[in-house]
């Protein structure tokens, strides 16, 4: 977990620095979206309870076919 | 741009990507001595779905998917489309580094961590893709005959243990077993979705290309899941993780041709690569596309650090990815492949039809 901080913190945090510093307001809002999502997810890894993204889809499916089927 | 020859040869590819080393497998498991049928079957319907998808094109010439949704549907619900579609990019990408890595670590590297593949072939495909669309078709066009050949030369020398026995009986196997198999409509053919965002740069119309490109990938499958067969025949196959690469590391001619495996995992490397490219660009573009950013080399970074996270996230090991691919992924593709492009190119009957009809009132 701390390595993970180490590598990643100044990373986004030194490139999200840069595009502000430039006033590219749009260009740091979709950096950060980006790199936060991944940022989470990594830390999810790292914490040994990685976010299995296709149990959250097969999940969905699940709830949207009893949705219809319960119609 | 890119010419129609290279379009042609980037929609094998992509498609060859990782089914060669995924499916085959299970391909062998449901079909039998049949199993090379199944390509073939699943080839066809996605040339169907591909002309769905020219069909809509031909409304909006020149027009990306992800501009599609937002010049019919407008800004706000068209950029959440786009969003989604972005999303399934990277899911998909995610994918496939991972597939990469348990690859790798079942064969030849087992010690070396998943992330060290995922981050090595990221910064690669991410420097390729900024190079721009033309880059990517050259590359897998000077490429090509580099896999091609030996990949075939390789399967030829190993048809010493060839016996046509395997094969017998022919057309025995339940021919519901092997239509029933939707998982492989999905993956790989609707997942050839991604190469609609190269239709634009494709000189003198995509289309012809794609579908060519399309039908020629399920003769390959079709031929390497025969050969698999007649060389491993079905029991031996449908217990293998890695069947192609069994085949080609039990060959030894002579004591001279021996360990010739590693022909095989390189091939099967760049073609992940190349798949893994033209994920990166349908990611990247949809970005670039959508929002119209004034950078791009911070956005690639992002990628990287979600994509690398992706990988180790989008499932808990083989078997229940497997066993999700089987169950989900028809329905998950078709979300995107069918129900959107479905409900975008009624949007545009009805748009157009309300056009006409106010000029003739007008």
């Amino acid at each position: 977990m701390i390595i993970l901080n180490i590598l990643l913190v100044p990373l986004i945090g030194f490139s999200l620095w840069r595009l502000l510093r430039k006033k590219l307001y749009l260009d740091a809002a979709i950096f950060g979206a980006v790199s936060m999502a991944g940022y989470g997810l990594w830390v999810c890894v790292a914490n040994h309870r990685p976010f299995i993204i296709t149990l959250f889809i097969e999940r969905m499916i699940e709830m949207f076919i009893k949705h219809e089927i319960g119609k | 741009m890119i010419s129609r020859f290279q379009f042609y040869l980037l929609t094998i590819n992509y498609i060859l990507g990782t089914t060669l080393f995924v499916l085959i497998q299970r391909m062998v498991r449901q079909g039998g001595q049949d199993a090379w049928l199944m390509p073939l079957w699943a080839g066809s319907i996605g040339v169907l779905v591909g002309l769905f998808w020219i069909l809509l094109f031909r409304n909006y010439p020149g027009r990306s998917l992800v501009q599609i949704p937002i010049d019919a549907w407008g800004r706000p619900l068209g950029t959440l489309i786009s969003v989604l579609y972005f999303l399934f990019f990277c899911v998909l990408a995610g994918w496939i580094l991972r597939n990469l890595s348990d690859f790798m670590n079942g064969t030849i590297m087992p010690e070396t961590p998943k992330s060290v593949f995922h981050v090595m072939f990221l910064l690669v495909a991410c420097y390729t893709v900024a190079q721009g669309a033309e880059t990517i078709g050259r590359l897998n066009q000077m490429i090509t005959p580099f896999l091609f050949f030996p990949f075939w030369l390789v399967l030829l020398l190993a048809t010493v243990n060839w016996d046509w026995e395997r094969l017998q009986p022919v057309f025995h196997t339940n021919p519901i077993a092997i239509l029933s198999y939707h998982s492989l409509i999905g993956f790989p053919f609707m997942e050839t979705i991604t190469l609609t965002l190269l239709f634009p740069q494709v000189r003198e119309g995509a289309g012809q290309p794609f579908l060519l490109g399309v039908l020629s990938a399920s003769v390959s499958l079709s031929m390497t899941l025969l050969m698999t067969i007649g060389l491993l025949g079905v029991e031996r196959a449908s217990r293998l993780t890695f069947p192609v690469y069994k085949v080609v590391q039990e060959v030894s001619i002579g004591e001279v041709i021996v360990n010739i495996h590693s022909i095989i995992s390189v091939i099967l490397l760049i073609l992940i690569f190349i798949k893994l490219l033209v994920l990166v660009y349908g990611a990247s573009e949809t970005l670039r596309l959508v929002f119209r950013p004034k950078t791009r080399w911070p956005h690639f970074l992002a990628l990287t650090i979600l994509l690398s996270a992706m990988a180790l996230s989008i499932y808990e090991n083989p078997i229940q990815n497997g066993e999700w691919d089987e169950k989900y992924t028809f329905i998950y593709d078709s979300f995107f492949v069918l129900l959107i492009p479905f409900l975008l190119l009624v949007t545009t009957w009805i748009k157009n039809a309300w056009r006409k009809q106010s000029k003739k009132e007008g």
